[in-house]
């Protein structure tokens, strides 16, 4: 195999090789105009596997082939999924620490200290959703109806005596 | 959409790894301070002893705080507290924080005299500190730490997500392959160790709970957070100081009774309240060793009477499960082989972060040219991640080399610490990280060296020895580390070669 198409194969090779015979020309079509941006984007998207790395969470792009990490959709995209995943699950976390601390049925201390320890769960399972749903405005969305129902549920219950 | 279906298998494992990525660097850096700093202090008291080698005496608790408490009661005015920790067989020392005419200080008392040691440093305190305030301001470092810990929370959840085969990397390996090698070891340090790494992010973050999530604290108790404390240590009895003056009663008898209170485990901290005031209030916790639960009971005295005011045993599940949580985390229940095997995990976690930082670079090097901000990445990998081994054994290095009656001699330890890694980390972002690599470990290789034999390595003391021996081993792994790098470079770049179905 000549080294250049060794290189080029080594694109991206998280899991497994390259197991088209024809990927090796498209490979070497996308790659040899030179080592730049440009042929760098046409090899990812002619590339049968590597145009499947496509972050698309959102089912943003219509056809798999093409791909999407750029453009301010893109960008967008991962702009509202990240305020969902860290002020959203920051916040989900806090306001579930608030309500339960409010509403466990132990001690005032006990159900501060249990509150406080489910929070920590709560934080990374909702940064991890953020970047799973279908799409940012449902994650968005999600995020905040968890908070107002949450919110909700403490300032019913009030602070205990 | 019709990505959906496909997102839930191959898409949802992409952004996973996309996720895993970014959080994974985003203060990653700051991550492996913490790894490394944390790792470190699992040998805290050990390393306190390598770098107090003068400190011969023995002393059991008890003598020890009486010692203590006689020296500060006739050199300290209008202190507020002494916080006192007792040696336990690891530390043999008093450690000891102070207030005295307005300042805070901060010693290791010698267990027999009660007088600060002569070698003023922080000691393996320094390596704690570094581990949750990062050398900034409080509540910055902690806050930051916070921050840091939550990211690695969600890099290690999303690392296992974008995973496929999870044991089958415990016993994969391929190196000299570039690209694949940083990715098999990166994996294999990641998951090999895996309950560990989850344990200590998850723990760590709890240790600062009352700064990072007071939310269900002040739902529950609103700005009371006075009463949140006392009911959290019920033991625990605070004072106002009076105003008149009163000695303190002898510390010996309250003492022993609270060690028959903690069902013989020795007496680990004692706290002291207005000192030499009829206000005064001595708090004692049991040792640590004595059970994974942090400070499981409390008991307060009268300070100027040496009665009784409160005992507590801890018996609440909600507050033994915190407890709990709490002792993993600082290990000091470990003995000696569990205590290995948090350093094993900790180095295991810190090089997992190092690779992972190395790795993103090596990844898109192999993809295409390095866009500027990936190179300057490069570059500061280098700086940072040699960078801050190197003040910390510059630390070690500043504690034989300073004179030991010097003015600040602890703040100065500190000094050459941070100064060192900024300088590396300079060194670092000017060279090409060709050069810079070897360079700069070549350079950490040596400190290690000149660290180890500055130490009176002849001495008998087991913690001398040792913590030489780590430091020659290290200095050793990294010299191979060096000497490979070197020789590589003259060889030609090995290629990845993949086998291609016709």
């Amino acid at each position: 195999m000549p080294r250049g198409t060794a290189t080029l194969l080594s694109g991206c090779g998280e899991d497994g090789g390259c197991s088209f015979a024809n990927a090796i020309d498209l490979h070497r079509a996308a790659r040899l105009p030179g080592r730049s941006t440009h042929g760098n984007r046409l090899h990812a998207r002619f590339c049968p596997i590597h145009s499947g790395h496509i972050l698309d969470p959102g089912g943003l792009s219509k056809a798999a082939a093409r791909p999407v990490r750029s453009g301010w959709r893109y960008r967008a995209n991962v702009a509202l999924r990240t305020l969902a995943g860290t002020v959203g699950a920051y916040g989900v976390a806090a306001l579930t620490a608030a309500a339960l601390a409010r509403t466990l049925p132990m001690a005032r201390v006990e159900a501060v200290t249990i509150a406080t320890l489910i929070a920590y769960l709560v934080a990374p399972a909702v940064t991890i959703w953020a970047f799973l749903a279908r799409g940012p405005w449902r994650a968005l969305a999600g995020v905040g109806i968890a908070a107002l129902l949450l919110g909700g549920v403490g300032w019913i219950a009030g602070q205990p005596a | 959409m019709s990505g959906t279906s496909a997102m839930i298998r191959d898409g949802a494992r992409q952004a996973m790894a996309w996720l895993h990525g970014w959080t994974g660097l985003l203060l990653g850096h700051i991550l492996f301070i913490m790894c490394l700093a944390g790792t470190l202090s699992v040998f805290r008291p050990e390393i306190s002893r390598w770098m107090r080698p003068e400190v011969s005496g023995q002393s059991d608790p008890i003598r020890a705080i009486n010692a203590a408490t006689n020296w500060l009661s006739a050199n300290t005015t209008g202190s507020a507290g002494w916080y006192l920790a007792a040696p336990d067989g690891r530390s043999n020392v008093v450690e000891a924080t102070y207030d005295s005419g307005g300042a805070y200080f901060s010693r290791a008392l010698d267990p027999l005299s009660g007088a600060p040691v002569a070698r003023d440093t922080l000691g393996g305190e320094f390596f704690y500190r570094l581990h949750f305030e990062l050398e900034l301001p409080y509540p910055w470092g902690r806050l930051l730490a916070s921050l840091a810990a939550m990211l690695m929370l969600v890099a290690i959840i999303t690392g296992i997500i974008a995973h496929k085969r999870f044991f089958k990397d415990i016993f994969t390996f391929r190196p000299a392959k570039g690209q694949r090698s940083w990715l098999d070891g990166h994996n294999a340090l990641g998951v090999l160790s895996l309950p560990f790494h989850i344990m200590i992010t998850f723990t760590g973050l709890l240790t600062l709970a009352s700064l990072n999530m007071p939310w269900g604290m002040t739902a529950g108790y609103g700005e009371n957070l006075m009463a949140l404390y006392s009911d959290l240590t019920p033991g625990a009895v605070t004072k106002a100081p009076t105003g008149t003056k009163a000695p303190l009663a002898p510390i010996g008898p309250m003492l022993a009774q609270a060690q028959r209170h903690f069902a013989g485990a020795p007496v680990g901290r004692v706290y002291i309240f207005n000192p030499g005031d009829t206000g005064a209030v001595v708090t004692v916790y049991p040792v640590e060793t004595a059970s994974i639960g942090y400070l499981p009971a409390e008991i307060s005295f009268d300070g100027a009477t040496g009665t009784v005011l409160k005992a507590w045993t801890e018996q609440r599940p909600a507050i033994r499960t915190y407890q709990t949580i709490y002792g993993l985390h600082m290990a000091h229940f470990a003995p000696l082989l569990t205590r290995w095997l948090y350093f094993l995990g900790g180095a295991m976690l810190t090089l997992a972060v190092a690779s992972g930082m190395v790795l993103w670079i090596v990844k898109r090097r192999e993809r295409a040219p390095l866009s500027i901000g990936n190179r300057m990445l490069e570059r500061l990998n280098v700086g940072g991640l040699v960078g801050v081994p190197i003040g910390m054994v510059a630390f070690l290095v500043a504690n034989r080399l300073l004179p030991l009656g010097m003015t600040a001699r602890a703040e100065a330890e500190v000094s050459v610490a941070l100064w060192s890694a900024g300088a590396a980390l300079l060194l670092g972002l000017a060279l090409t990280p060709k050069l810079g690599w070897p360079l700069l470990l070549g350079l950490l290789s040596l400190l290690c060296v000149l660290a180890a034999f500055l130490a009176p390595i002849w001495a008998s003391d087991v913690m001398l020895v040792t913590g030489n021996a780590m430091l020659m081993a290290t200095a050793v792994a990294l010299g191979l580390l060096v000497w490979k790098h070197i020789r590589r470079r003259s060889a030609p770049t090995p290629v990845r070669r993949r086998v291609v179905p016709a």
